[in-house]
């Protein structure tokens, strides 16, 4: 009993020396957070500081953040670190500030992307725009995003044309033979004939007096943005024995409003050739010519370079266009069957380059915390540099 | 004010003194920071980070960053950085039981952009209840 008694009056003892040891502890240090609001504006990369804590801290303290976008158009942060630089020590090496850097990911837009790269927009339509790595690429700052049509899976990206004749029993189909690889070509297969009628038919985005059996191949959605300048370019190429037929190789262009409801279209037929003109078959169609079609986006207001018809001016709806490049031929009435054509088509480029000033910066409100032990009444060798940190970052 | 309860059943008083007690004799709250170095970018999923304190629950994970010592960042290629929980590792737990698993430790996933080779000190912080007598409640097993 006596050694009991002995073992608890050294256990009591033992407790004492503890809670004397926790109340010392207490006395010089305790636990502590910091915390800055500031606000970072931009997007891209910054090292900024120095944040003072204007205390010290005995190991470095762990440091978070958070972050919140400002107003509803200011933009969609796809990523965000902040993470310390640098520990800033006095003398006695104790932790009494930090630098910090920042990267922001972040889009203009309250649409995350610049390019809409949507494959179910039209079940026809595989093909997509890839970015650079293959990342969406935000297009609402100055600058230019260059894009590479790339066929995906086994589909080509052409699609079926109905052409719209008055007769329904008129129809004409043109479907593929065969899937083209990236940068192949696409073969053009009419397998049901019919008898054009010389109305005025509305083939892809291009009217005109006469049928001319076209494919078109559409790209996905793009978002634009005022000021926005838009490049397409594509080398064809047309292999066929025919004198008779007049071929069209051209770009187009759909307007789409903010619900991607189609409000206009523009056309652009950059190449025509029958039997009547001087250029030669050889000369133009079999070797590979450059074509080019360039519209700016005055903003929300249409297209003014370059276009030709119908399109729609002073159109202030414009928040979407859908870019296609087609090939038509027209062969004569007395001509029959219709001929099977073979278009080569390939290098499909498309250039948007972004408008000359951006939209917006966006704004995020950035809480940062340290948190640890702190030393109480530490002064150091030196007095402590106060509470102090910038109020405001900006990115680039 | 003093309770007329406490007062009137001073042996009321006391159990509650006692259960109060006992509880932060069996538990209490716990706050975890681990570091893990990193070289280099890309994606990589951590070895068990055993806590080395039993979590009644899943903790609370949070994370900093920070360069470690000696190393500078590089213009045009800060780096972008998440960490996120990949794996818990927990106590088993018979199927009819009704009792939870206690939480042992994770496994994490750390992802890190740059074309920079950047040597990084991750801060990992998880925080919560942990038991302090886990056979007082009931046995530990796992």
């Amino acid at each position: 009993m006596a050694d009991n008694a002995a073992v608890r009056r050294i256990g009591r003892s033992l407790q004492k020396a503890d809670r004397r040891q926790e109340l010392d502890r207490g006395q010089w240090a305790t636990l502590d957070k910091i915390d800055y609001d500031i606000v970072v504006e931009g997007r891209g990369e910054a090292e900024a500081g120095p944040f003072w804590f204007g205390r010290a801290f005995d190991v470095p303290p762990f440091f978070t953040f958070s972050a919140v976008a400002r107003g509803a158009n200011t933009g969609v942060a796809t990523q965000i670190t902040i993470g310390v630089a640098e520990w800033l020590q006095d003398e006695q090496a104790m932790y009494v500030g930090a630098m910090l850097w920042f990267v922001f990911d972040a889009c203009w837009e309250p649409f995350p992307t610049g390019l809409v790269i949507d494959e179910d927009f039209e079940d026809h339509n595989k093909a997509y725009l890839a970015g650079p790595k293959g990342k969406k690429v935000a297009i609402s700052e100055p600058g230019t995003t260059f894009f590479k049509v790339i066929p995906r899976g086994d589909i080509s990206p052409f699609h079926m044309i109905n052409t719209v004749l008055p007769d329904d029993n008129e129809r004409t189909y043109w479907l593929l033979s065969n899937a083209a690889p990236a940068g192949g070509s696409w073969h053009l297969r009419q397998v049901q004939q019919s008898l054009p009628v010389s109305t005025g038919v509305s083939i892809g985005s291009v009217i005109v007096g006469t049928v001319i059996p076209c494919a078109a191949f559409s790209l996905p959605l793009i978002r634009v943005l005022p000021g926005m300048t838009v490049k397409m370019r594509a080398n064809a190429k047309v292999n066929d024995t025919y004198d008779q037929i007049s071929y069209q190789f051209g770009f187009g262009v759909d307007f789409f409003d903010e619900n991607a409801v189609f409000i206009g279209n523009s056309g652009l037929v950059m190449s025509t050739r029958n039997g009547q003109d001087t250029f030669s078959k050889t000369h133009l169609f079999t070797s590979y010519s450059k074509y080019e079609a360039i519209w700016r986006l005055i903003p929300y207001g249409g297209f003014d370079e370059n276009t030709e018809v119908n399109w729609p001016t002073n159109n202030n709806d414009i928040r979407y266009i859908q870019l296609r490049l087609r090939v038509g031929w027209n062969p004569l009435p007395n001509l029959f069957p219709y001929p099977e054509l073979i278009f080569d088509v390939d290098d499909i480029e498309v250039e948007l380059v972004g408008p000359a000033q951006t939209v917006s910066a966006p704004i995020f409100d950035v809480a940062l915390n340290f948190g640890g032990q702190v030393l109480r009444g530490y002064s150091g060798v030196h007095p402590l540099r106060s509470y102090e940190a910038p109020v405001k970052v900006l990115l680039s | 004010m003093t309770s007329r309860v406490g007062k009137t059943y001073p042996s009321i008083r006391r159990a509650g003194q006692q259960i109060d007690l006992d509880r932060g004799t069996w538990a209490g709250e716990s706050l975890l920071i681990l570091s893990y170095d990193t070289v280099g970018a890309g994606v990589i999923e951590t070895e068990l980070l055993d806590f080395g304190l039993v979590f009644e629950g899943p903790p609370f994970f949070s994370y900093g960053v920070e360069l470690q010592p000696g190393h500078v960042l590089v213009a045009n290629d800060f780096p972008l950085v998440t960490a996120g929980v990949k794996e818990w590792k927990i106590t088993e737990v018979e199927a009819d039981s009704q009792a939870t698993p206690f939480y042992l430790g994770a496994f994490l996933w750390i992802s890190i952009e740059a074309n920079t080779a950047y040597h990084l000190r991750f801060r990992l912080s998880f925080e919560g209840i942990t038991m302090r007598n886990v056979e007082y409640i009931r046995g530990l097993s796992g």
